[in-house]
C-alpha cells in the first residue's frame, strides 16, 4: 500500500488492516478460482467439439479422403475459441486442417500421438469401432486482453471498494478513539490538578494562619515569662522582707499563680515553635507503656483503654512534649465522654506519599468513642485559643500545641471526627532508619 | 480462412495408404498404385461395418480372397502390422469352391466369375469386396478420374445381416439404399 503515507499506516488500526488484507487475499483467490473455472470451462468445451469432429471424421481421415474431411473441419472455426482445428493420420502427418486468418498454420507432423489437453491446444484420438485411425488436432483463440481483463475487474474493483471502506472507517474510528482518549486523560489531569492546587492553598493558608499567630503569641508570651520571673524574683524578697513564714497562704497562692501563668507561656511557646526541643531517638511504645499509670488517673472508673502497639520503626522527638502532647489528647478524649465509654491508643508503621516519594512513617492514633466533633469545630480545632469548654476549663491550646511540636519534628496530624461518631487523632512522625531498624526489620 | 493441406498432391492413390513407401518410390515400381490403394481399402472397410457374430477375444481378423489379381496379390502386404479392433489381420486366400468360413470380408478378384461367388456367400455375414466393373460386390471398388472410390450396396449387405456406418455410406460414391431402412 504505497499509496498511503508513514502516517496513515502507523494511525491505522490493526483490526482494519488485516480486515483489509484478508479481503484482498480472499479477492485473489476468487479471481484465481474463478480463472481456473473458466479455463476448465473452456477446455471442457473444446474437448467436446474435438471428439465431435475425431467421430465424424473417421472414415474420411482412415479413407484419406481429404475434402471430405475438410468440410468437417471447416465448420468448427464457426466458433471463435478455436483457432486452428487438424486431422492427422495414424503415423502423425497432417492430412488437412484450417487455421485462422492471421494465426500460425498447422504443423505439418503432430509432435506427440498422445492425446492431450491443456489450456491453449488439445489432441483427441480418432477410433473407429476400436480401431484407431489417427489424430484430431485443436488450437484454441488466445483471449483477448480486454475479455480477460473485464473477468477480473469486478473482483478487482469489489476487493478495492471493500478495502477503501475498510481503511476510511478505521482511520475515522482510530481518529475519534484517540481524540476521546486524548479529551479524558486532559480531563482527568485538571481534575487532579484543581484538587491538589486546593490542598496546597489550604495548607498554605493554614500555616501561615499559624506563623502569624505563633509570631504574635510567641512574642508575648516571651516577654509575659520575664515579667512573671521578674514578678516572682520579687515577692521571694518581699518574702524574705516581711519574714513570713513559709506556709503564708497568701504568698503560696500567689506563687501558684505564678506557676501556671509560667506554664501557660511554655505551652504558648510551644505552639509558636519557639520552643527548644530535645529530640532523641525514641520507641512510641514504650513511650505510651511508660505513661500507663499517668494516663490511667487522667481518665475517669467508667473508660476503658485499650492500646495496641504495632509499630516497629522508631521516631526522632523530644520525649517530654510527646508525653506532654498524647496527654493532651487523652484528656479531650476524657472530656468527650461525659457518660463513660473506650479511649482506643494504637501505634503501627504506615507509608506515605511524601511529594511523589514514598516514605515511612509511625503512625500514632487516640480514638475515642465520644460526642466527636461538628464539621465547624474540626476545622477550627487546631487553632490557638479555640475552644468549646466553658470559661477557666479550657485555653484552647490542646491540639494547637500538637500540631506545632508535630510539624516541627516533620511529621503531620490529622483529625477524622463525626458529631456522636466519636473523633480519632492522628499523628504521623517520621520513622527513623537506622541501622537497628533496619535489622531488626531482616530478622523479623 | 487458409485451406491447410488443400494442395492436391500429384499421386493422389498415395493419399489413403499409411505406413507405406511414398509415392515417389510407389510410382517407381511395376505395381499401379491405383491396385495398392484399392487393396489397402479392403481392411480399412472393416471399423464401419458391424457384423452379426462376435468373434473370440483374441481371434484374428480374417480377409479371405478368392481368384487371383493385383489386388488380391497386395492383400498380404498392405495389411502386414495393421489391426483391427485389436485383432491381427489374417488373409487366406481361398480354393475354388472352398466355404468361406470365418471370413469377415471377402475379396473376389477379378479372374474369378463373381456372380456364382456371391450367389455361394448370399446371406452369409461376410462383407464381398468386387473390383471388376459390374461385380457387384457388397462393396464395389471403382477408379473415377485416377481416383479410388467405392459403390456400396446397403441393401445387400442388411439382408447379409450387416450394418454399415453412415459415415462409410458418406463417402461411397454411390449407395444402394434398402427398400426399409434396418432400424
Ligand atoms: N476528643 C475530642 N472530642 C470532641 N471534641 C474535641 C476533642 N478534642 C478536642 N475537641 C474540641 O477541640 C477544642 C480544642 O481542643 P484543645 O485541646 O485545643 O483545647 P481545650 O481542650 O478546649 O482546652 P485545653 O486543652 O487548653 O485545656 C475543644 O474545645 C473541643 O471542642
Ligand atoms: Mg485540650
Amino acid at each position: 500500500m504505497t499509496w498511503l503515507s508513514f502516517h496513515r499506516v502507523r494511525d491505522l488500526p490493526w483490526a482494519a488492516l488485516a480486515g483489509a488484507v484478508a479481503l484482498l487475499i480472499a479477492g485473489v483467490f476468487a479471481a484465481f478460482y474463478e480463472e481456473q473455472l473458466y479455463q476448465t470451462q473452456r477446455a471442457q468445451a473444446a474437448l467436446g467439439e474435438a471428439q465431435t469432429l475425431a467421430a465424424s471424421v473417421s472414415a474420411a481421415l482412415s479413407f484419406g479422403d481429404r475434402n471430405a474431411a475438410e468440410e468437417y473441419v471447416r465448420p468448427m472455426l464457426v466458433n471463435p475459441g478455436i483457432a486452428a482445428a487438424g486431422i492427422y493420420k495414424k503415423d502423425g502427418s497432417l492430412l488437412t486442417g484450417l487455421a485462422r486468418d492471421g494465426g500460425r498454420a498447422l504443423s505439418p507432423r503432430l509432435s506427440s500421438l498422445t492425446a492431450m489437453t491443456n489450456a491453449r491446444e488439445l489432441v483427441v484420438p480418432v477410433v473407429q469401432s476400436g480401431t484407431a485411425l489417427g489424430w484430431v488436432y485443436l488450437r484454441l483463440s488466445p483471449e483477448p486482453r480486454a475479455t480477460r481483463l473485464s473477468r477480473y475487474a469486478v473482483v478487482v474493483l469489489l476487493a478495492f471498494m471493500a478495502i477503501f471502506v475498510i481503511v476510511g472507517l478505521g482511520n475515522a474510528q482510530g481518529r475519534l478513539a484517540r481524540q476521546s482518549e486524548s479529551l479524558s486523560a486532559a480531563n482527568a489531569r485538571l481534575q487532579s490538578e484543581i484538587a491538589e492546587r486546593e490542598r496546597v492553598e489550604e495548607e498554605l493558608r493554614q500555616s501561615q494562619k499559624m506563623e502569624a499567630l505563633g509570631q504574635l503569641s510567641g512574642g508575648i508570651a516571651h516577654d509575659l515569662n520575664n515579667h512573671l520571673m521578674i514578678v516572682k524574683g520579687n515577692l521571694h524578697l518581699l518574702k524574705k522582707k516581711l519574714s513570713l513564714p513559709d506556709g503564708d497562704r497568701h504568698l503560696q497562692g500567689a506563687d501558684e499563680g505564678i506557676r501556671r501563668a509560667a506554664a501557660l507561656t511554655q505551652r504558648v511557646l510551644g505552639f509558636s515553635r519557639k520552643q527548644s526541643l530535645s529530640p532523641v531517638e525514641t520507641d512510641l511504645n514504650e513511650l505510651v507503656i511508660g505513661m500507663r499509670d499517668l494516663i490511667r488517673s487522667s481518665l475517669r472508673e467508667n473508660i476503658e483503654t485499650e492500646p495496641h502497639l504495632d509499630a516497629r520503626s522508631k521516631v526522632l522527638v523530644d520525649r517530654n512534649q510527646m508525653e506532654n502532647i498524647i496527654l493532651n489528647i487523652v484528656v479531650n478524649a476524657r472530656d468527650a465522654l461525659p457518660a463513660g465509654g473506650r479511649v482506643a491508643i494504637s501505634t503501627r508503621d504506615v507509608t506515605l506519599d511524601d511529594g511523589g516519594a514514598s516514605r515511612g512513617f509511625a503512625l500514632l492514633e487516640i480514638a475515642d468513642t465520644g460526642v466527636g466533633m461538628s464539621p465547624e469545630v474540626q476545622a477550627k480545632a487546631f487553632d490557638p485559643f479555640f475552644t468549646t469548654k466553658p470559661v477557666g476549663q479550657g485555653t484552647g491550646l490542646g491540639l494547637s500545641t500538637a500540631y506545632g511540636f508535630v510539624t516541627q519534628s516533620g511529621g503531620q496530624m490529622r483529625i477524622r471526627s463525626a458529631p456522636e461518631e466519636g473523633t480519632t487523632i492522628s499523628i504521623y512522625l517520621p520513622a527513623l532508619v537506622s541501622e537497628e531498624t533496619s535489622m531488626g526489620d531482616r530478622n523479623g | 480462412m487458409a485451406f491447410l493441406g488443400a494442395r492436391r498432391l500429384r499421386c493422389v492413390f498415395a493419399v489413403g495408404l499409411m505406413g507405406l513407401a511414398p509415392c515417389a518410390a510407389a510410382a517407381a515400381e511395376s505395381v499401379p498404385l491405383e491396385d495398392t490403394v484399392k487393396a489397402a481399402y479392403i481392411y480399412k472397410f472393416a471399423p464401419f461395418v458391424t457384423w452379426p457374430t462376435h468373434p473370440a477375444a483374441g481371434a484374428p481378423f480374417t480377409i479371405c480372397s478368392i481368384g487371383t489379381d493385383r489386388v488380391s496379390v497386395l492383400l498380404p502386404q498392405v495389411t502386414a502390422g495393421q489391426r483391427v479392433d485389436e485383432r491381427p489381420i489374417q488373409i487366406r486366400a481361398l480354393a475354388e469352391g472352398e466355404p468361406p468360413a470365418d471370413c469377415a470380408i471377402l475379396y473376389i478378384a477379378s479372374s474369378v466369375a463373381a456372380g456364382g461367388v456371391l450367389d455361394a456367400v448370399h446371406g452369409k455375414p461376410i462383407l464381398t469386396v468386387t473390383s471388376l466393373e459390374g461385380q457387384h460386390g457388397i462393396v464395389q471398388l471403382v477408379t473415377v478420374e485416377h481416383h479410388v472410390s467405392f459403390d456400396i450396396d446397403a441393401k445387400l449387405a442388411a439382408e447379409d445381416g450387416l450394418t454399415i456406418s453412415s459415415k462409410l455410406l458418406g463417402l461411397a460414391r454411390t449407395v444402394t439404399r434398402p427398400a426399409v431402412p434396418p432400424s
